[in-house]
């Protein structure tokens, strides 16, 4: 049961950054605007990183279909996740009155709603991530324990 | 811990290698590094003629100070925004749209959907908005 549920958490992650990454790949002017919008960085900069951080968010979320991958997958994202808490934590204090960017041009959310659904998704990460260790540890103790002849 | 970062290492130079060849193929760097014709520096903006002042920051922060003269005019107020500066407006009479600061976007979308919605040809967002207005000493 709890290994299903964790198998749906982990598709659901998969397809969550897939989809976000994809949806930002569609319009990177917008996603541009919406760096640029955070005053870190500027012009061509922004550009590159609004096609830079969608590929890298696809490219994880198809990593996290193979398991020998799935747990580098989910520390890397998790990394990126801390790094766009970052960003959002920056422009939360210096009272910056802009849209997250983490949809693409369509869909606007503010940076403090961002802040608190992307603690929910780092907790969700983390979960999954100790979710696959504990299994992969189990399996291996099953191994190293199997039928004795 | 080598595992992660040789897969982070890897993962972050194919993606960048994926993110050029889209940047280049699809000409998004190009747009990036093209100068904005809607862009106008400070001295420019103040040394057009008759100029109409556009502030599309949130509506509170243009009741706590703007500049003279300036219109509210942003996504969230359009259309009573709009209504004011139609009533200004006339043909071949340049306007410039001003936001928070360096990176603002507001400014740029206000100026192009009125070069795209009503074809006015004069319009311009001002370069480091607010930021730029506060340190010549514009605005208090």
């Amino acid at each position: 049961m709890m290994k299903a549920l964790n198998r749906l958490l982990l598709i659901a992650l998969g397809l969550f950054f897939f989809t976000t990454g994809s949806m930002k790949l569609l319009d990177p002017a917008a996603f541009a605007e919406a760096i640029l919008g955070y005053r870190i960085i500027d012009g061509f900069w922004a550009m590159l990183f609004a096609l830079w951080i969608p590929w890298a968010e696809c490219l994880l979320a198809v990593a996290l279909a193979w398991r020998s991958w799935r747990e580098q997958a989910l520390i890397v994202l998790l990394g990126l996740m801390i790094g766009f808490q970052g960003a959002l934590a920056s422009a939360y204090l210096r009272g910056l009155d802009i849209s997250c960017g983490c949809f693409g041009a369509d869909v606007s959310s503010s940076v403090g709603f961002a802040l608190v659904r992307n603690c929910a998704l780092m907790a969700l990460i983390a979960y999954v991530f100790r979710a696959e260790r504990r299994e992969r540890t189990i399996a291996g103790e099953e191994e190293s324990t199997g039928p004795q002849p | 811990m080598i595992k992660v970062l040789s897969f982070g290492a890897a993962l972050a130079l194919f993606s960048l290698l994926l993110a050029g060849a889209q940047g280049v193929i699809g000409g998004h760097f190009a747009d990036a590094l093209r100068p904005d014709p809607m862009a106008i520096e400070m001295e420019a903006a103040f040394a057009l003629y008759n100029p109409i002042w556009l502030d599309s920051r949130p509506e509170a922060a243009f009741e706590a100070g703007h500049l003279a003269g300036a219109y509210l005019l942003n996504e969230d107020e359009w259309e009573a925004g709009l209504d004011v500066l139609m009533q200004e407006w006339s043909p071949g009479r340049p306007v410039v749209v001003y936001c928070d600061g360096g990176g603002c976007a507001a400014s740029r979308q206000v100026a192009l959907r009125l070069r795209e919605e009503f074809q006015m040809e004069a319009v311009y967002w001002l370069v480091d908005g607010w930021d730029a207005l506060e340190s010549a000493g514009k605005v208090k």
